[in-house]
C-alpha cells in the first residue's frame, strides 16, 4: 500500500467514522424516548432565556453610556427598574427549563445504566466464562460514565452555545452590521481550526481508553489475588506492571496535552485578536462617524458572552466525540448478540426417557471436542450419577442441560419435548441447579433465598430454609433474614452458603434437579446438615449428579461414566 | 526500643496524596505566572481602549496603526502564554494522577489484609477508577480554573483601583455577600454527593453481582428479580438526583444573580462617577470591559467551589486508602534452630470483629519437619489459624513466634516466604498458565516452571492445550477445572520452594481420580517439609503426626490419629460421623476398614504408653514455656 492509498485509506475512516460519531448520538437522543421532547425544549428554553438575560444587560449598558454621553439622566430609575424585572423573568424561566432540563438528562442515564446492565444479563454464556469482570467493569465505569456525560452536558453544551449565538447574533446584527460581521469572520475562522483537531484527539482518545482498561485489569489482579500477593512476594512485580501500563498511559495523555495545549492557545490568540484588535478597529470606525460609542460598548458586551459559547462549541465537539467512541462501545455492547430465547437446531431424540440425550457433539473451541456422539437417557424420579475425571464434561452436560451452550450435533429431549420447541427459560424452570459454588448475591439472605420462586412469601421462604438447614443458623445472624450476604459472601461459612442455596432450589421446586459436586468442601458436621438438606431436596424428583465421592455415587440408580 | 524506633519510622514516612501533588508543585507555579501574563495582557489592552477613547473624544485625530500595532503585540504575548499555561496545567495534572494511581496501587499491595475483607472489592475498585477519575478533573479543570479566576480578580482589582478607588471598592463590597450565600449552598451539595457516591458504590456491586452471578441468575431465570434490583439502585441514583438539581438550580440562579445585581450597581456607580467627573467616558468603556472580565470568574466560583467540594471527596476517598497503616513488620530474618519448634503459639486470642472470638488461648508447638493436621467442624478457627501464620491478621492476645523469633520481630516479606500455601479456592491471574505458575518464584526459568508443572501433575495436561504454557487463563480459571487449578496452585507452590506447607483442605472440591493426582503431588511436594493440613476428612491426615481437634475455636484434642480414636471424645464422634457419611463403600472395603481399624487399635496400646510418657513431657514443657513467657512479659513491659 502506497502511502497516499493509506492517506485515503485513513481518510475513509475518518469520514465513516464521523458518520458513525452522529449514529451514535442520534441512537442515544433517541434511547430518550419521550423524554427527549422536553429535553430538547428545555435546552432552548435554557439557551434563549440566557441570551436574552445577557441582552438586556447589554441594553443597560448602552443606555447608560448613552445618557454619559450626553450628560442628561432622564429616566434613568424607571429604565434601571424595567431592566431588573425583565432580567428576573429570564432567570426564572432559566431555572425551570434547567430543572426540566437536568431531570431529563439523568433520567436518560438511568435509562442507559439500566440497558447496560439489563443487557449485562443477556449475554451468551461464554461471554462470562471468556470476560475479565474488570473488563467488564471498566466498561460500566468508564464508557457508561463517559456516554452519560452526553446527555448530563456534552449535548446541551454544544447545542446550547448554537442556539445562544444566534439569539446574539440578531441585536448584534441590529446594532452595527459593519462591526459584527468582522466579529463573526474571526470567530468561523476560530471555529474551523477548532474542527480540525477533532480527529487527532479521537485517535489518542481511543488509545487512552484501551489502556485503562489494560490498566484496570491489572488493578483487579492485585484485589482479587491480594493473598497470593502477600504470599508468593508478588507485590513489587503486579505492582511494576501496572505502574509500566500506567506510564504507558502517562505518555498517550501527554499526546493529548500537546494536542490540546495547542487548541487553547490558539483559540485564547483569536479571543485577543477579537476583543482587543477589532475594538480598537471600531473606536476607529467611531471616530470616522460609523457608529457609536455606546452601540459598540453593548456589542462588545454581547460579544463577549458569543465568542464565549463560540469557543464553546469549539471545545465541546472533540470532547463529544470523545465521548461518542465510549458510547459506541457501550452502544455494541448493547447491541451484541443475546442469548437466543431457545436453541434451534436441536431435534427429538427417539429414546422414550424423561430425559434423552441423543448422538450429542459439543465443543467449547473448534477442534478441541469435549463430548462426541454423547447418549443419555434418564427416566423420570430416578438419580444418575455423573462420574469421570475432570475436564471430562461432566460439568459441561450440566451447562448444556441448563442451556448455556447449544450443542453443535445430535438431539436432546426433555419430558417428551425437543429442546428447540421450548423456549430456555422454560427448559430453566424444570431444572433445580446447585451449583458447585455456590453464589451468593449482595443483598439479604431472604431475597438470595426468596430468587428460588418471584413472589415467594416470608412463609415460603421461612419453611424452605428450614427444610434446607438453614434456618437456625439465618436467624442466628445480626438482621436474621435481612442479613446481607455481603461481598464475597465472606460471613457465611461455606456449608452455610451451601444451604442458602439449597433452600433457594428448595423453593423453585423444579421437577429436575442438577446438583455439581454439591457436598464437597465441607467439615464432617456441615456435611451431615448439607446431606440432609440434600435429601429433603432431592425427594421425587429426577436427578443429575456431577459426582467426585463415592458416598454420592452410592445414592446413584444409573451412574454414567464419561 | 527497636520497634518503638521502627514504629516512629513508619509514622514520619506516612504518605499523603498531598506528596504527589508537592514533587510538581513547579509545573503550577509556572502555570501561575503565565496566567497573571495573560490577565495582564488584557489590562494592559483595555488600558489602551481607554485612552485611545478619551483622545477620541478629546477631538484628536486617530491614526489606524498607532493603534492596531501594539494590540498585535500583544496578542503574541498572550498566545505564548496561553500555550506554555496549558502545557504546564496539563503536565501537571497529569503528572499527578499518574503518581496517584502508582502511589495507590503501591500502597495497596501493603495495606492490612484486613481492609479488603472490610471494605470489598467492588468499592475499592469505585475509589481507584471513578475517585481517580473525580481527582484528575480537579487538578487538571477545577483547582486550575479557580486559581485563574483568582488571579484575574487580583489582576483587574488593581487596574480598577488605578482608575477610581470608590469604583474598587463599590465593586468589592457588592459582589462577597452574595458569595457567601452561594458558599452555604455548596456545603450543602458536599453533603449530598457524599450519598450520591455511595449509591454509585452499589450500582458497582449489582452490576458485578449480575455478572458474576450468571449461573445461578441464569438456571433460576432470575432477569426480573435482577432488573428489579437494577431499577431500584438507578431510581435510588435518580431520587438523589432531583434533590441534588434542585440545589444546583438555586445556586445557578444566585450565581446568576452574582453577576447581575452588583454588575447594575457597579454601571451606576461608574456613570454617576463620570457625571461627577472623577473618571473619563474612556475609562467607563474599559471598566466596563475588565468588568466583563472579572464578573464571569466570579459567577464561576460557587460553581467551582461545589466541584471542587464534591472532587474532594474522592481526593479524600482515595487518600483514606493511602492512610491505612501498612502491614506491622520487623525487620529480621532468621533461619529454624534445630531442636527448636518451628511454629511456635502461645495463648493466642483472636477476633475478626473485636465482638466474636473465634480463637481461644490456643497454645500449640509444631516441631520441624512434621506432619501436622487440623480438624474439627467448620467455623472452629482453622483456616483463622493460617490466616495468622501468613500475617495476615494479627493476634488480640498472646505470641506467635517463628523459628523461635516473635512475629514482630520477623520481616514479614521474609517471614511469608517461609509459607507455601495451597488453599481449596485457587486465584489464578489474568495472564498465561506459564505466568501464573512464574509467580511463584521470580527470576524463574522456563525449565523450572516446567519441571515444578511435572512434580504437580499438571505437565501433561497443560501440554495438550492448543497453546500449551502460552494459554490464557480466564478471570477465575474460568476455563479450567477445579483440580487443574488445584495443580497449577501446587506447582507454583513447588517453584517457590518454601519450609513450610500449608495446605487448607486442598482436594475437598476434586473428584476422586483428581484427587489422586493432587495427593500425588501434595506427596512429592511435602517432602522434608514441614505441613499444616486442614483436613475436612479424616482419612487424609491418619497418618499425620499431629492432630488437633479444634471445636469452638479450642483445641480440644490432640495427638496421633490412633491416640485420639482410643480417648479423643470429640474426634471419635467426628471419625463415626464421617463413617457414617462415607457408609458407602462396599462391604468389603468396610471389612478393610475394621481391619484396619482392629489394627490401628492395637497399635494404639502400643504406643499409648510412649504417648502418657510425651505428655507427661509436653506438660512439662508447656510449664516451661509458660514461665519463659512471664518472663518475656516481664521484660516487655520493662520495655514499654
Amino acid at each position: 500500500m502506497s502511502i497516499s492509498d493509506q492517506l485515503i485509506y485513513e481518510c475513509g475512516k475518518e469520514t465513516e467514522r464521523s458518520k458513525t460519531n452522529g449514529k451514535v448520538l442520534l441512537r442515544l437522543l433517541k434511547m430518550m424516548k419521550g423524554g427527549f421532547f422536553l429535553y430538547l425544549a428545555s435546552i432552548i428554553a435554557m439557551s434563549l432565556s440566557m441570551s436574552g438575560f445577557n441582552i438586556i444587560i447589554a441594553f443597560l449598558l448602552k443606555n447608560i453610556i448613552q445618557m454619559a454621553q450626553s450628560g442628561s439622566y432622564q429616566g434613568l430609575l424607571s429604565m434601571v427598574l424595567i431592566n431588573i424585572a425583565q432580567g428576573l423573568g429570564a432567570l426564572l424561566i432559566y431555572a425551570i427549563s434547567f430543572y426540566t432540563y437536568t431531570i431529563q438528562a439523568k433520567k436518560g442515564c438511568a435509562n442507559l445504566q439500566k440497558a447496560m446492565l439489563n443487557k449485562a444479563m443477556r449475554m451468551p454464556f461464554y461471554y462470562y466464562e471468556n470476560t475479565h469482570s474488570g473488563d467488564f467493569m471498566s466498561k460500566l465505569m468508564y464508557d457508561c460514565g463517559r456516554t452519560e456525560d452526553v446527555y448530563g452536558s456534552r449535548f446541551r453544551r454544544i447545542l446550547m452555545p448554537c442556539l445562544m449565538v444566534l439569539f446574539y447574533l440578531v441585536p448584534m446584527f441590529y446594532l452595527s452590521w459593519q462591526v459584527t460581521a468582522c466579529l463573526v469572520g474571526v470567530s468561523i475562522i476560530t471555529f474551523i481550526i477548532n474542527g480540525l483537531f477533532i480527529n487527532p484527539m479521537k485517535k489518542v482518545s481511543k488509545e487512552l481508553s484501551d489502556s485503562h482498561m489494560s490498566l484496570t485489569e491489572r488493578l483487579t489482579n492485585i484485589l482479587s489475588g491480594i493473598e497470593l500477593v502477600k504470599i508468593f512476594n508478588l507485590d513489587k512485580k503486579l505492582v511494576d506492571q501496572y505502574v509500566e501500563d500506567n506510564e504507558r498511559f502517562k505518555k498517550g495523555q501527554k499526546r493529548m496535552n500537546m494536542l490540546s495545549a495547542g487548541l487553547e492557545s490558539l483559540n485564547e490568540c483569536f479571543n485577543l485578536l477579537s476583543s482587543l484588535v477589532f475594538i480598537a478597529i471600531s473606536i476607529f470606525f467611531v471616530s470616522l462617524g460609523i457608529t457609536t460609542l455606546d452601540k459598540l460598548a453593548a456589542i462588545y458586551l454581547m460579544y463577549g458572552s458569543m465568542s464565549w459559547n463560540f469557543l464553546q462549541i469549539g471545545i465541546y465537539i472533540p470532547s463529544m466525540a470523545n465521548c461518542l467512541i465510549n458510547g459506541q462501545k457501550v452502544l455494541d455492547f448493547i447491541d451484541s448478540k443475546e442469548e437466543p430465547e431457545r436453541y434451534a437446531k436441536v431435534g427429538k431424540a427417539a429414546g422414550d426417557g424423561f430425559i434423552e440425550m441423543e448422538h450429542v457433539d459439543f465443543s467449547y473451541e473448534e477442534g478441541l471436542p469435549v463430548l462426541k456422539d454423547f447418549n443419555l437417557h434418564i427416566e423420570k424420579g430416578s438419580i444418575v450419577a455423573l462420574k469421570g475425571e475432570s475436564g471430562k464434561g461432566k460439568s459441561t452436560i450440566a451447562k448444556i442441560m441448563l442451556g448455556f451452550y447449544p450443542i453443535q450435533k445430535g438431539n436432546i429431549t426433555i419430558d417428551g419435548k425437543a429442546f428447540s420447541e421450548m423456549p430456555l427459560s422454560v427448559i430453566r424452570n424444570m431444572i433445580g441447579y446447585v451449583p458447585q459454588e455456590p453464589y451468593l448475591y449482595d443483598v439479604s439472605i431472604a431475597e438470595n433465598i426468596g430468587y428460588g420462586k418471584p413472589g415467594a412469601t416470608s412463609e415460603e421462604i421461612y419453611e424452605a430454609a428450614k427444610a434446607a438447614n438453614a434456618h437456625d443458623f439465618i436467624i442466628k445472624q445480626e438482621k436474621g433474614y435481612e442479613t446481607k450476604a455481603g461481598e464475597r459472601g465472606n460471613r457465611l461459612s461455606g456449608g452455610e452458603k451451601q444451604r442458602i442455596a439449597i433452600a433457594r432450589a428448595i423453593l423453585k421446586n423444579a421437577p429436575i434437579l442438577i446438583l455439581d459436586e454439591a457436598t464437597s468442601a465441607l467439615d464432617n458436621e456441615s456435611e451431615r446438615l448439607v446431606n440432609e438438606a440434600l435429601e429433603r431436596l432431592m425427594a421425587g424428583r429426577t436427578i443429575i449428579m456431577i459426582a467426585h465421592r463415592q458416598s454420592t455415587l452410592k445414592r446413584a440408580d444409573v451412574i454414567v461414566e464419561i | 526500643m527497636r520497634t518503638e524506633e521502627i514504629k516512629k519510622k513508619n509514622e514520619t514516612k506516612r504518605e499523603s496524596l498531598f506528596d504527589a501533588v508537592k514533587r510538581y508543585w513547579y509545573l503550577f507555579a509556572v502555570y501561575i505566572v503565565m496566567s497573571y501574563i495573560l490577565t495582564q495582557v488584557l489590562v494592559s489592552g483595555s488600558r489602551r481602549i481607554a485612552s485611545a477613547t478619551d483622545s477620541l473624544f478629546a477631538g484628536e485625530q486617530l491614526i489606524l496603526s498607532d493603534l492596531i500595532q501594539p494590540f498585535l503585540v500583544l496578542t503574541v504575548i498572550g498566545t505564548l502564554a496561553a500555550f506554555i499555561k496549558s502545557i504546564m496545567k496539563n503536565t501537571f495534572s497529569i503528572n499527578v494522577q499518574t503518581a496517584i494511581k502508582n502511589m495507590t496501587t503501591k500502597k495497596l499491595v501493603r495495606i492490612q489484609y484486613s481492609y479488603f475483607d472490610q471494605t470489598g472489592t467492588g468499592a475499592i475498585m469505585n475509589k481507584l477508577i471513578s475517585d481517580v477519575y473525580q481527582v484528575e478533573g480537579l487538578f487538571s479543570e477545577v483547582l486550575p480554573e479557580f486559581i485563574v479566576g483568582s488571579i484575574t480578580i487580583l489582576t483587574v482589582s488593581i487596574y480598577i483601583v488605578t482608575i477610581d478607588v470608590k469604583l474598587f471598592f463599590v465593586t468589592v463590597i457588592s459582589y462577597p455577600l452574595l458569595l457567601w450565600l452561594a458558599n452555604i449552598l455548596s456545603k450543602k451539595m458536599g453533603k449530598l454527593s457524599g450519598n450520591r457516591r455511595m449509591l454509585y458504590d452499589d450500582l458497582e456491586n449489582t452490576a458485578l453481582d449480575t455478572f458474576n452471578g450468571m449461573t445461578v441468575g441464569r438456571s433460576y431465570n432470575l432477569y426480573q428479580e435482577v432488573e428489579k434490583r437494577i431499577h431500584k439502585v438507578v431510581t435510588g441514583i435518580l431520587e438523589n438526583e432531583y434533590t441534588r438539581t434542585k440545589i444546583s438550580a438555586i445556586s445557578q440562579i444566585l450565581g446568576n444573580i452574582i453577576r447581575w445585581i452588583p454588575r447594575i450597581i457597579c454601571y451606576l456607580f461608574a456613570l454617576y462617577e463620570v457625571q461627577n467627573g472623577s473618571i473619563t467616558i474612556g475609562s467607563l468603556l474599559a471598566f466596563v470591559m475588565l468588568l466583563d472580565q472579572i464578573v464571569h470568574p466570579f459567577g464561576e466560583i460557587p460553581g467551582i467551589i461545589n466541584a471542587i467540594r464534591e472532587q474532594w471527596i474522592s481526593f479524600q476517598r482515595i487518600d483514606e486508602i493511602i492512610k491505612q497503616p501498612d502491614e506491622v513488620s520487623g525487620t529480621g530474618t532468621f533461619s529454624p534452630v534445630q531442636g527448636e519448634p518451628v511454629i511456635e503459639l502461645s495463648d493466642i486470642e483472636f477476633s475478626y470483629d473485636g465482638e466474636r472470638t473465634i480463637l481461644h488461648n490456643l497454645t500449640m508447638k509444631i516441631e520441624n519437619g512434621k506432619q501436622v493436621a487440623f480438624v474439627g467442624t467448620s467455623g472452629g478457627g482453622k483456616s483463622t489459624i493460617f490466616r495468622i501464620l501468613c500475617g495476615f491478621y494479627l493476634p488480640k492476645n498472646g505470641t506467635y513466634k517463628l523459628y523461635g523469633h516473635a512475629y514482630k520481630e520477623w520481616d514479614v516479606k521474609a517471614l511469608r516466604s517461609q509459607f507455601a500455601l495451597v488453599s481449596q479456592n485457587v486465584f489464578l491471574f489474568s495472564g498465561t498458565i506459564a505466568d501464573n505458575i512464574a509467580y511463584g518464584r521470580e527470576g524463574a526459568t522456563k525449565e523450572e516452571v516446567i519441571s515444578a508443572s511435572k512434580n504437580a501433575n499438571i505437565h501433561d495436561f497443560i501440554m495438550g492445550l492448543p497453546n500449551g504454557y502460552e494459554t490464557q487463563v480466564g478471570e477465575r480459571g474460568a476455563k479450567l477445572s477445579g483440580g487443574q487449578r488445584q495443580r497449577i496452585s501446587i506447582a507454583r507452590a513447588f517453584l517457590k520452594e518454601a519450609p513450610i506447607l500449608l495446605l487448607d483442605e486442598p482436594t475437598s472440591a476434586v473428584d476422586v481420580e483428581t484427587e489422586k493426582l493432587i495427593q500425588d503431588a501434595i506427596d512429592r511436594i511435602s517432602d522434608g517439609k514441614t505441613v499444616l493440613t486442614i483436613a475436612h476428612r479424616l482419612s487424609t491426615i491418619e497418618h499425620a503426626d499431629v492432630i488437633f481437634v479444634f471445636d469452638q475455636g479450642r483445641i480440644v484434642e490432640s495427638g496421633t490419629h490412633e491416640k485420639l480414636l482410643s480417648d479423643g471424645i470429640v474426634y471419635q464422634s467426628l471419625y463415626r460421623k464421617e463413617k457414617e457419611a462415607v457408609n458407602v463403600e462396599s462391604e468389603k472395603d468396610y471389612e478393610v476398614m475394621i481391619e484396619q481399624e482392629e489394627q490401628e487399635e492395637q497399635e494404639e496400646q502400643e504406643e499409648q504408653e510412649e504417648q502418657e510418657n510425651q505428655e507427661e513431657q509436653e506438660e512439662q514443657e508447656e510449664q516451661e514455656e509458660q514461665m519463659t513467657e512471664k518472663h518475656q512479659g516481664v521484660t516487655a513491659y520493662e520495655h514499654q
